[in-house]
């Protein structure tokens, strides 16, 4: 710690080296002296001999280690002393570099959270899904067959496990009011795979997934919580799923919430025959890799793997893959990070132009300082010492504006995460751990070192750099000036460029949002509609009829009250999220080859379903009354279905068989309009329905058009339902819009803030366009006083400022729109084709953009008309 | 020692030898040691402060050097330096390292003639 008391002891080595350096000059006098010389002129003598005093010292200083940290503290030291001295500059620096680093902080805490940690398990990254993705599959479908899965488990042997799971939903009955919940069935390795404990009890043992030992389940801490009060009694007692009783024999930890909203997990029986299923994909898998294995060693065995199963089962698995993917990457989904990355990028963006605005700033301040500096020179101090100091002040504002930024993306991920129904929310990975956390600071202490040192490197290094006999007289070389005005200058374009990108980027992903609104598209109206879920329970509805008589009894009902328009019921309700898609062939067309699936979706529905709705009848009928369970099947296709299945022929009369191809065959009797599944769907998909009353699914979504306001009549609808049966479980009572609107949620809030973030850099630009033509006025008033007394008007003057602003803003404008064509095919893959770059949206930005930059230099440049030539010359 | 001599800049890559070397002398201050480079290299070498105080701190401040004040025979208080155990080593290897170069360009001198 030699140097650390050293530092301390600072004061005495400085006077320590000062009596050195005077002891030698002494001692020189004295010799000087000795050999005969005049006292005056041996003084002057060794004097000149001896050189300058202080450089010496300096240079002393500057060959101890500790000079490094002495002189940062001083440079810290005199740093904060100039920034207190000129507050404007300080705040504005700070604001504008805090508006950039919060965007970033807050982009960067949300890919943070929702890409790279969406799950909390030991060594996510070990951590990869297999699945089985069907041939031209729609959105990747994930699930594997059950068949498959038992064969990877005894062959593979790269992974310490394999684990399979699916999504599974129970009526909890006995324990106050029923209650619809969002379940999973696990294989007893799950837990273990995934690296989780119980928080209390235990999780599932080996041999609990097989038939007879499989009535224990697992709750979450929060059903624990809500629904049990916390009652430390619930181990081994008994609860009711689905009229069934299951043995709870662990509460998960408060932080486990994996597939996402889970609130009950019961084992995945793995019976004979459930595992010999081979045709039926049903299974999610999650699997640990070993230590020693990568993800790209695991695919090439699953390959090896995949390919051996297709030799023994071509009927089955000829065209199947395997496909492993980071679990993490799995859980993200496609849209997000899309999302993320794209708004990450503007927030970027907003931070280079800040730095540019800053850099600007920093440039015409150097030039300020330009006394400043040259006496510090004369006064010994070297550059490299000057440009250490001037970047430490850098270093200073940045870390303050960091600072300030973390408190801005405090403020933008409450706005962000209020902004987000929870609807939404709680099926979102990683969503409860969006926060500030540690791995954030250090982002940020990292994004302000490194634009400390950015913004702060070229002017500092201008800067640092002074003639002095030139700058210690008043004024500046034209040369320098010249060079320093072409940087700005340049600095002008490039930010102009960003700010335009940035806005087309905005505008596009606001159109693309605003598209999504439009329903017209997705081929249905949601005005006025409420809906709803039901999900019978097995036990109680054994029987096919008492399944439709429930639904027809309800929706007669629903339909008798005042206000209702027509009310009707289908096993998935557009924009909701969910869809399921069936197998068949239609007789007399020859069916698909061996290995490959002829797949539509599927859709079963009541009655009134497409008058409810607004779904355009184009040919046949509606469902009725009079298809009933024995009465002749029928079905009703989509007008996609007919294009692609029927090009040439009326499909009214045709037959088609759905599932195996030994059902029995339906006669089409309708057509209707394309419907979307989703909002984002691209593109439509051929559909196929059938009525209810012949396909009698125990989960139905009912939709209730109304008169007046859908949200009003809501608890009427309930009790309705109720009536019919008071154990009903009845959830979602939504209306359509509100289903709409949180689909799009995820889009809505990307808009925003890529608008936020758009605007900011317009606000940032212009304010830059301002600094730079104020300066370079001031600057040229002299030019300018010339100009005026060789008779220049006020017009003219006024003239050639605009007219060099607008020069630089077109250079920005048109590198600008370069950059936004190049974005737009970016913006195009992530809006699903939705929209593109169209000539409106570009046209107003970059008028927007030139009106702004022309505004901003205009009221620098009205200054400038305002010089009096007699005062300007005279001050020379 | 003027910069645009040539032996300016030869002086410069040895002058922590030099240094290291009258200081093994035994304790000395500044101004001695750079009067006996100058006597004992018979004025050839000259050596400036600007560098001999620079470079005493760095040896200093390396370990090689200790520094205390004392008396002079004038009875003024003066910064005498002495060579630590590791400013010995140093120097031994530094006049090896010496040694080795400039017997190697004595013999190319001689072989080459």
């Amino acid at each position: 710690m030699y140097w650390l008391r050293r530092l301390f002891r600072k004061e005495s080595t400085e006077k320590q080296l000062d009596s050195e350096l005077r002891f030698h000059l002494e001692q020189q006098v004295r010799d000087y002296e000795d050999a005969g010389m005049d006292p005056e002129q041996a003084r002057r003598k060794a004097r000149l001999e001896f050189g300058g005093l202080e450089s010496i010292k300096e240079e002393c200083r500057e060959s101890r280690r500790v000079h490094v940290l002495d002189t940062f503290l001083q440079d810290v030291r005199y740093g904060l002393r100039v920034l207190r001295k000129n507050p404007g500059f300080t705040l504005i620096t700070v604001l504008t570099l805090a508006l950039g680093m919060g965007a970033n902080t807050t982009m960067f805490s949300s890919i943070d959270a929702m890409l790279l940690h969406p799950l909390n398990f030991p060594e996510l990254d070990r951590l990869v899904a297999l699945s089985e993705p069907l041939p031209h599959s729609v959105s990747g479908s994930e699930t594997v067959a059950p068949a498959d899965y038992m064969d990877w488990t005894r062959q593979a042997t790269v992974f310490e496990g394999i684990a399979a799971y699916q999504s599974w939903s129970a009526d909890l009955t006995g324990v106050g009011e029923p209650e619809h919940l969002d379940g999973a069935r696990v294989s007893s390795n799950f837990f273990s795979i995934t690296g989780t404990q119980a928080g209390w009890g235990r999780t599932f043992a080996p041999g609990e997934d097989t038939a007879g030992h499989d009535q224990v389940a697992l709750i979450s801490y929060a059903l624990w919580q809500n629904r049990f009060a916390a009652d430390p009694r619930i181990l081994d007692s008994s609860i009711h799923l689905d009229g069934v009783p299951y043995k709870i024999v662990g509460v998960l930890p408060q932080d486990f919430s994996f597939p996402p909203a889970t609130a009950v997990w019961v084992p995945l029986p793995l019976s004979s025959d459930f595992v010999r299923e081979r045709e039926k994909q049903s299974l999610l898998t999650l699997a640990r890799l070993k230590p020693s294995a990568t993800p790209s060693q695991a695919q090439a065995e699953m390959n090896t793997i995949a390919a051996q199963l297709q030799q023994l089962y071509p009927q089955t698995n000829t065209s199947r893959r395997v496909s492993v993917t980071l679990l993490r990457d799995q859980v993200a989904g496609d849209f997000t990070p899309m999302f993320l990355w794209i708004t990450m990028g503007a927030a970027l963006f907003v931070l280079l132009i800040a730095c540019i605005n800053v850099a600007n700033m920093q440039v015409a301040r150097a030039a300020a300082r330009q006394r400043e500096m040259a006496v510090r020179a004369s006064l010994g101090a070297t550059r490299r010492r000057m440009l250490r100091q001037l970047l430490t002040e850098n270093v200073i504002l940045a870390l303050l504006g960091g600072a300030a930024g973390i408190a801005i993306a405090k403020l933008l991920l409450h706005l962000f995460k209020i902004g987000m129904p929870t609807e939404i929310t709680r099926l979102v990975p990683g969503w409860q751990a969006l926060a500030i956390n540690g791995r954030a600071l250090v982002f940020t202490l990292i994004v302000a070192l490194g634009t400390g040192i950015v913004f702060g490197l070229a002017p500092a290094l201008g800067a640092s750099k002074p003639d002095l006999t030139d700058a210690l007289k008043e004024g500046e070389k034209s040369s320098i000036l010249g060079a320093r005005r072409r940087l700005r200058g340049l600095l002008v374009v490039f930010e102009v460029a960003l700010a335009l990108i940035l806005l087309v980027g905005a505008g596009l992903m606001v159109r693309g949002f605003r598209n999504l609104e439009e329903t017209e598209k997705q081929g249905y109206s949601p005005d006025n509609v409420l809906t709803t879920s039901v999900s019978l329970n097995m036990t109680r509805y054994r029987q096919d009829h008492h399944i439709v008589d429930f639904y027809r009894e309800s929706l007669d009902r629903v339909r008798a009250l005042p206000q209702v328009l027509s009310a009707s019921g289908v096993s998935h309700i557009p924009a909701t999220g969910g869809w399921s898609t069936e197998k068949f062939l239609i007789d007399g067309q020859p069916g698909p080859a061996p290995g490959e699936l002829q797949l539509t979706n599927f859709l079963v529905a009541a009655p009134q379903y497409f008058h409810t709705m607004r779904i355009p009848i184009i040919q046949g009928r509606d469902f009725a009354g009079y298809d009933r369970a024995e009465s002749p099947r029928v079905a009703i296709v989509s007008a996609e279905f007919v294009r692609r299945y029927f090009p040439n022929s009326d499909p009214l009369g045709e037959r088609i068989r759905l599932g195996l191809a030994t059902a029995q065959p339906a006669t089409i009797v309708g057509v209707v309009g394309d419907v979307k599944r989703f909002m984002f769907d691209r593109g439509q998909r051929p559909t196929v329905y059938v009525p209810h009353s012949q396909y009698p699914l125990l989960s139905m979504g009912l939709v209730v058009r109304v008169s007046g306001d859908p949200q009003k009549i809501a608890s009427e609808v309930r009790a309705q339902l109720l009536a019919v049966d008071k154990e009903q479980p009845v959830f979602d009572v939504k209306t359509m819009d509100q289903n709409i609107s949180e689909q799009v949620s995820g889009v809505r809030v990307g808009a925003l803030f890529m608008l936020f973030f758009g605007l900011l850099a317009l606000l940032l630009s212009a304010v830059g366009v301002y600094g730079v033509v104020a300066y370079s006025v001031e600057q040229r008033t002299h030019e300018i006083g010339i100009r005026m007394a060789l008779g220049a008007k006020a017009r003219d003057i006024l003239a050639m400022v605009l007219r060099q602003t607008a020069a630089l803003t077109a250079t920005g404008l048109g590198i600008g729109l370069l950059g936004a064509f190049a974005m737009n095919r970016a913006m195009v893959k992530v809006m699903f084709g939705m929209i593109s770059l169209d000539p409106t949206t570009l046209a107003i930005f970059t008028a927007l953009l030139a009106a702004v930059a022309l505004l901003a230099s205009y009221i620098p440049a009205q200054r400038a008309a305002r010089v009096n030539p007699m005062i300007t010359l005279r001050h020379e | 020692m003027n910069p645009n001599d040539p032996k300016a800049e030869f002086l410069k890559g040895t002058l922590d030898m030099l240094i290291l070397k009258v200081v093994a002398l035994g304790p000395i201050h500044g101004y001695a040691i750079s009067q006996r480079i100058q006597q004992i290299s018979r004025d050839l070498f000259q050596v400036q402060q600007g560098s001999l105080y620079p470079a005493l701190h760095r040896l200093e401040d390396r370990n090689w050097l200790q520094a205390e004040w004392r008396q002079t025979e004038t009875g003024r208080e003066a910064k005498f330096y002495t060579l630590t155990r590791k400013g010995r080593k140093q120097l031994e290897a530094e006049i090896r390292n010496w040694e080795q170069v400039s017997d190697a360009v004595a013999l190319i001198l001689r072989t080459a003639e």
